[in-house]
């Protein structure tokens, strides 16, 4: 009788046990990622939204050179979603690449930086997007994402 | 469905472990470069440059290494012989093309180009020479008003006709821009038809020519307006503004002026003309009606303010006109608006010189006839033939075309002498100022005796006219007519009848008879 209880208390604790390991592990991991079912904002490179984007490609840059495409974010669901646009390329060029988004024509010309751009059904934001590359920038090949998220 | 239910597995696996989801990622892009060392570009490709009238046009192609590289700028050079090139402009990095528009008519250029990056400047482009085609001399437009415009108040359209000189080549004109009004006293709008209207104009050709009509509603009361044109080639654009005042077309057609109901007495009496001044019945103009007797000189003039349609016509009315030598009268009418005037001065013969009365006999014919004036006044004196002695009015010297005739004018007299009088001379006196008025004629016959045949004072002012006539016929005679004013008539008729009543009671004094009985 007495082992059966201790069977069952150790069986409880160990049950106990993986499953606050599980939770901590699991907690601490934040950077979760959600593709589906709400993709619905897509990236086009040209202005009637006929030639998704999925990479750039910049080719071969001098040091202490810059380059820009143009790039139209089309909001294909029912809902307005505010969306934020994150990138790597400082982390993999150690900073001596920076990237940028802006929009608008000179003189009315912005840049898209921590703010959310709240884009409603149906409606495309043009962007540009461009990289400026430090004169001290190794001369080697990079690869990078960019995001675009809603928080 | 599928999945649906995934997602729904997930979010009770988020449930139960406890996940925090801070960002909701949906869409990712990736990206690519290549970082290659800093160096410079090579030179830009195929430089051309193009005649244009005035300018030269020059156009390349990007370095071909400059794929992903950063182009600064480009840099022009100019030369005026092969390889003596130096900097002239820059364009930014973008531009594949450079107007030169400071170059003279057939003169030979040469130019290259070069980019620049972060590393430096590139080589020299191609040299490629040019020399620009003839100028363009000008722009001509004229506006004409349409014919069918009868008041000030109808609608009417404007049609510009343009005419650029200077082009052989062909050109497109393409901005056509209407600026209405500048001067508008009303707000009004414009509709603009234009031949060209959802295609390019015509090309132009050296002289070219093409028109639109400008349609201004009934509503809108402008004084003038103002077209500007745009020719715009692509590379050059010219630009000109013509202003035109609406009441121009209404010069030749709406107007009227006629010299009505002329007072023509004989000699010695002044005649009194009128002129009167039918104008538009709409546009805020300040309209004016001036008679003289000479071109230039106006004795007699008015200027109104017309606010339509409130006044017709307006009527300048001189009493104290009289014809010149000549029989001629000078009248003007027309308007002013925005500091332009708008009429004409014109000439006509209203009259011919009044007939002279029959001569009294002078025992002596004279051998000269004097005139002193003495008064703020200029004395005048015309002979038949319509010869000038004395002050002229218009240019302002003193004329003296009557021969053996004698002027001597100084500040307190002016005197005239005319040696062997023939005819009939017309005297005038124009006053100057204000002032005191004396004027006196004198004859010499041939025994050289000097009588003094009128005298007469008074007072005199501005812009006075009085006129008399001096004959001194075939026959040993001299008479002269002096216009005697009303009042002085007057007095003297009151006198005259003051005298006869006096003479009269002498003769018969009051008696017994006429006075009352003593009570």
């Amino acid at each position: 009788m007495k082992s059966r209880i201790v069977m069952v208390c150790l069986s409880f604790a160990l049950v106990f046990s993986i499953a606050y390991a599980a939770t901590t592990i699991w907690s601490t991991s934040v950077s979760v990622i959600v593709t589906s079912p709400l993709d619905t904002v897509k990236v086009y490179s040209d202005a009637a939204c006929t030639q998704e984007v999925t990479s750039i490609d910049f080719g071969n840059l001098q040091q202490a050179s810059s380059s820009t495409r143009e790039i139209w974010i089309k909001n294909e669901g029912t809902g307005t979603v505010t969306i934020f646009w994150v990138s790597t390329l400082s982390t993999v060029s150690g900073g001596k690449i920076s990237d940028f988004m802006k929009y608008g024509t000179p003189p009315n010309e912005y840049y898209w930086t921590t703010t959310g751009t709240t884009i409603a059904p149906g409606i495309v934001a043009p962007r540009t997007y461009g990289i400026n590359i430090a004169v001290d920038c190794p001369t080697q090949s990079f690869s990078w994402t960019i995001s675009l998220e809603v928080r | 469905m599928a999945e649906r239910k995934v997602f729904l597995a997930f979010l009770v696996i988020m449930l139960v472990f406890n996940v925090t989801v801070y960002a909701l990622i949906i869409n990712t892009i990736s990206c690519t470069v290549k970082v290659i060392e800093k160096k410079i570009l090579s030179a830009p490709q195929n430089l051309q440059a193009s005649s244009f009238p005035s300018a030269v046009y020059l156009s390349w192609n990007p370095p071909s290494d400059a794929d992903g590289s950063s182009i600064q700028e480009y840099r022009i050079y100019r030369g005026i012989s092969a390889g003596m090139e130096a900097f002239m402009d820059s364009v930014d990095g973008s531009t594949l093309e450079f107007t030169d528009r400071t170059v003279s008519s057939d003169d030979l250029y040469y130019y290259y180009a070069t980019a620049v990056n972060s590393a430096g400047e590139s080589p020299a482009s191609n040299e490629a020479k040019c020399s620009s085609t003839e100028s363009i001399k000008g722009i001509e437009s004229v506006i004409r008003l349409n014919e069918a415009k009868t008041s000030g108040f109808d609608p009417f359209s404007i049609q510009q006709n343009l005419r650029i000189y200077g082009l052989s080549n062909t050109y497109w004109a393409q901005n056509i821009i209407v600026v209405w009004p500048l001067t508008s006293k009303m707000s009004g709008a414009f509709e603009i038809y234009d031949q060209s209207q959802g295609s390019l104009p015509p090309p132009l050709n050296k002289i070219v020519f093409w028109q639109f009509t400008i349609s201004i509603p009934s509503s809108s009361l402008k004084d003038s307006v103002t077209l500007r044109s745009s020719i715009d080639s692509g590379h050059l654009v010219m630009e000109n503004d013509f202003t035109k005042y609406v009441w121009d077309r209404l010069l030749s057609s709406d107007y009227h002026l006629d010299i009505s109901s002329p007072e023509i007495v004989v000699a010695g009496n002044p005649v009194k003309p009128s002129v009167t001044f039918e104008y538009p019945t709409n546009g805020y103009v300040d309209t004016y009606v001036r008679i003289g007797i000479s071109p230039g000189t106006w004795l007699h003039g008015s200027n109104t303010v017309i606010r339509p349609p409130a006044h017709a016509s307006t009527t300048e009315n001189s009493a104290g006109m009289q014809w010149n030598a000549n029989g001629l009268f000078q009248y003007s009418a027309g308007w002013t608006d925005q500091g332009l005037s708008f009429g004409a001065d014109y000439e006509k013969a209203i009259a011919s010189p009044p007939s002279v009365p029959s001569p009294s006999y002078v025992p002596n014919p004279p051998n000269a006839i004097s005139v002193f004036l003495h008064c703020p006044a200029n004395l005048s004196l015309f002979d038949s033939q319509g010869n000038h002695l004395g002050y002229n009015l218009t240019t302002g010297v003193i004329d003296q075309q009557i021969p053996d005739s004698l002027c001597l004018f100084s500040e307190d007299i002016q005197t005239i002498r005319i040696l062997n009088p023939s005819g009939d001379y017309t005297l005038l006196v124009v006053g100057t100022g204000e002032g005191f008025f004396g004027l006196e004629v004198q004859w010499q016959n041939q025994t050289g005796v000097i009588t003094t045949i009128w005298n007469s004072t008074g007072t005199i002012s501005k812009d006075d006219v009085t006129s008399y006539t001096i004959s001194a016929a075939t026959v040993p005679q001299v008479t002269l007519i002096p216009e005697f004013p009303q009042s002085f008539l007057l007095l003297l008729l009151v006198m005259t009848l003051l005298l006869v009543g006096i003479v009269y009671r002498r003769k018969h004094p009051f008696d017994s008879h006429t006075r009352r009985p003593e009570s």
